[in-house]
């Protein structure tokens, strides 16, 4: 029997159930589609935006710290044993790799801003403007002013600007412990307003020239983080070693995923979520295309007969019923594509706006988005057609097993 | 010839019997706190001129050995104890098994003060300190310490003559005047006149003050275990 023949045959006999057909390929479409979709969002929503995201907003791809200090304990970070001095020629030395786009030294510890009326708990963030202006976010964000220069300034979110009621010029307070636990005050004119949409920088985070926090916290020549960002993700292990190569006793070097376990576990966890679900629907599909194939099968045993009694073979009729079935999956898999693919693109370019979510938010992620890739397209139609083909297989099986006297007798 | 040499002798006389920094700030210490006994404190925390909260509480001093702060008012408050021994703060709360150690360098129950300020009025023994200016009624003494670990480096303390603290400005590392204590309505506290109200005003808010009012002093032997931080939970 040739293959023309028996599509010819198959297109025919999936129609004279029209609707039993439409469903199950419906069944194939959501299930495929479903795939497609969630390879896109992943893509685009976790590696893209959120871990872009954390990696330029919160760690660079390399934390540079010491080892005694404790993210967990902001009261020991300008102590001693958060401290390391050197940073000047371990910085300089990795903007000479060719995979280095960026070092930011930073110092940081908590404190209060005021107006000299009310004050405010924020972060301080010492930084060494000619370098950091490359790494953070905060350089391409400025609304009004300027970004820090070698002047006194410092640089507030518009968010905090707004809640003091503070304009550029202004004097604002800003008053921290020293490292050996005494208060301190500097007065510093307030000489740029930025906005990220990200809260944790626009409200709770203070930007000031390293030497200006080295004199606040009375830590003369030190630093509690280096951040190295590097032309591609994928650069981090190599560039990891050499550092670690290079560092003295002392210093810990952690990449990126060290701090974002939380949102690499959220990654897992959605996932997971999602193959769970495309592997529910997979099934729904197998196993309404079984009962389908089923179905066909009782309901057309007699013609079974007939095929076999007019000289077609057991194989024959295997291949008939499993070309049915691998033409539901086709039919199914392209339709999920012709469903999902604008939803894909619609998130690709436009995607969902979180952008007033960035108050309650962890991580700066400002859009949903989708990133698809036409290797995913064809994995689901293959999943799709896979799927199909499992569910037909044992009804077809047991199609080519019938006896022609058996088929015969069945009216 | 004699009265150039009167002269003299009344000028030497004066230099030998004029009073140096520190003594003027070792008997401004002796009156603001006696050596051991028990105090009654109200602590009024204003926002803009009205009053946030009051706080008041039983307090045991011993010199050099410590200070236990015992909170009487208002009812959310009653029972905590606050325990200072050295440069060690402990806080107890009813219903809390051990008691927690907490910084002295935080905001002494959101008030303008620090743990430190409040547990730690004494300050001769940590500045070395010269008379900078001085009026028929009152020395203005800058107290400077070299120690990195005083909270404030720099503090001028006007004394009146009779040794009753007036006014302070305390200056941190950064040369930046951060607080100043206002001491006032003096009144005959445990045998002797001292300031009865001490107003704390912080530069980073403007307008709003702390008052801590000495409601009683009494002078009397405290025992040494009271300051054992085993004990603060009992």
């Amino acid at each position: 029997m040739n293959s023309a023949t028996l599509m010819s045959l198959a297109l025919r006999n999936l129609s004279r159930h029209l609707r039993r057909t439409v469903l199950t390929c419906a069944s194939v479409a959501l299930s495929a589609g479903l795939l497609y979709f969630s390879f896109g969002f992943f893509r685009g929503t976790h590696q893209e935006m959120m871990q872009e995201s954390f990696i330029r907003f919160k760690t660079n791809h390399i934390v540079v710290r010491t080892q005694g200090f404790s993210e967990r304990e902001p009261d020991t970070w300008v102590d001693s044993q958060s401290l390391f001095t050197g940073h000047d020629s371990l910085a300089a030395w990795l903007l000479t790799r060719p995979q280095t786009k960026a070092v930011s030294v930073r110092l940081i510890d908590p404190g209060f801003v005021g107006n000299g009326r009310e004050r405010y708990p924020v972060m301080v963030t010492g930084v060494d403007p000619a370098h950091e202006r490359d790494a953070g976010m905060v350089a391409q964000s400025i609304v009004a002013g300027a970004y820090l220069d070698s002047t006194d300034g410092l640089l507030m979110g518009q968010a905090l600007a707004d809640l003091f009621g503070l304009k550029l010029g202004d004097a604002v307070y800003v008053q921290a412990q020293t490292t050996h636990g005494t208060p301190n005050l500097e007065v510093l004119t307030l000489s740029g307003i930025y906005h990220t949409g990200f809260l944790e920088l626009d409200r709770n985070t203070v930007f000031v020239r390293l030497a200006t926090a080295q004199r606040l916290f009375d830590t003369p020549g030190a630093a509690n983080r280096m951040l190295v960002l590097l032309k591609q993700a994928r650069m981090t292990e190599a560039v990891l070693g050499e550092v670690r190569a290079k560092v003295h006793a002392g210093l810990s070097i952690e990449p990126w995923q060290t701090f974002a376990r939380a949102l690499l576990e959220d990654a897992k966890g959605d996932r997971l979520f999602f193959n769970v679900l495309v592997a529910i629907l997979l099934l729904i599909s197998v196993s309404s295309i079984g009962s389908t194939m089923s179905m066909s099968v009782i309901e057309r045993t007699s013609e079974i007969g007939t095929l076999r009694a007019t000289g077609w073979e057991r194989g024959d009729i295997v291949r008939l019923f499993l070309t049915e079935s691998l033409c539901i999956g086709a039919v199914g898999a392209l339709a999920g594509l012709v469903l999902f693919v604008p939803v894909s693109i619609y998130m690709a370019v436009v995607g969902i706006d979180l952008s007033r979510m960035g108050e309650t938010m962890a991580i700066p992620v400002f859009r949903m988005i989708c990133r698809p890739e036409w290797r995913d397209a064809l994995i689901s139609v293959v999943v799709g057609i896979a799927a199909t083909f499992a569910g037909g297989l044992l009804p077809s099986i047991r199609a080519g097993r019938l006896r022609i006297v058996d088929c015969l007798k069945h009216t | 010839m004699r009265f150039l040499m009167l002269t003299v002798v009344l000028l030497a006389a004066r230099s030998s019997f004029a009073l140096s920094g520190q003594q003027v700030i070792d008997a401004m210490d002796k009156v603001l706190m006696f050596e051991e006994g028990e105090i009654e404190l109200s602590i009024v925390d204003r926002r803009s001129g009205a009053v946030r909260t009051t706080l008041e509480t039983n307090v045991l001093y011993k010199k050099g050995r410590g200070t236990l702060m015992a909170f009487t008012a208002p009812a959310r408050e009653k029972g905590k104890k606050v325990l200072m021994v050295a440069q060690n703060m402990w806080m107890s709360v009813p219903g809390v098994s051990r008691p927690v150690r907490v910084s002295g360098k935080d905001s002494f129950m959101g008030t303008s003060f620090s743990n430190n300020d409040m547990m730690d009025f004494s300050k001769s023994d940590d500045y070395e300190c010269t008379i900078a200016d001085s009026t028929d009624s009152s020395y203005t003494v800058e107290m400077k310490s070299a120690s990195k670990t005083v909270s404030y480096p720099r503090i001028v303390a006007v004394v009146s003559r009779t040794f009753l603290p007036i006014h302070q400005d305390l200056y941190t590392l950064s040369g930046n005047r951060i607080k100043t204590i206002t001491f006032s309505d003096v009144k005959q506290l445990a045998g002797r006149l001292r300031p009865s109200v001490f107003t704390v005003r912080d530069m980073l808010t403007q307008g709003n003050q702390t008052d801590v009012v000495f409601r009683a002093m009494t002078p009397r032997t405290v025992s040494e275990s009271v300051f054992s931080p085993d004990n603060l939970s009992r």
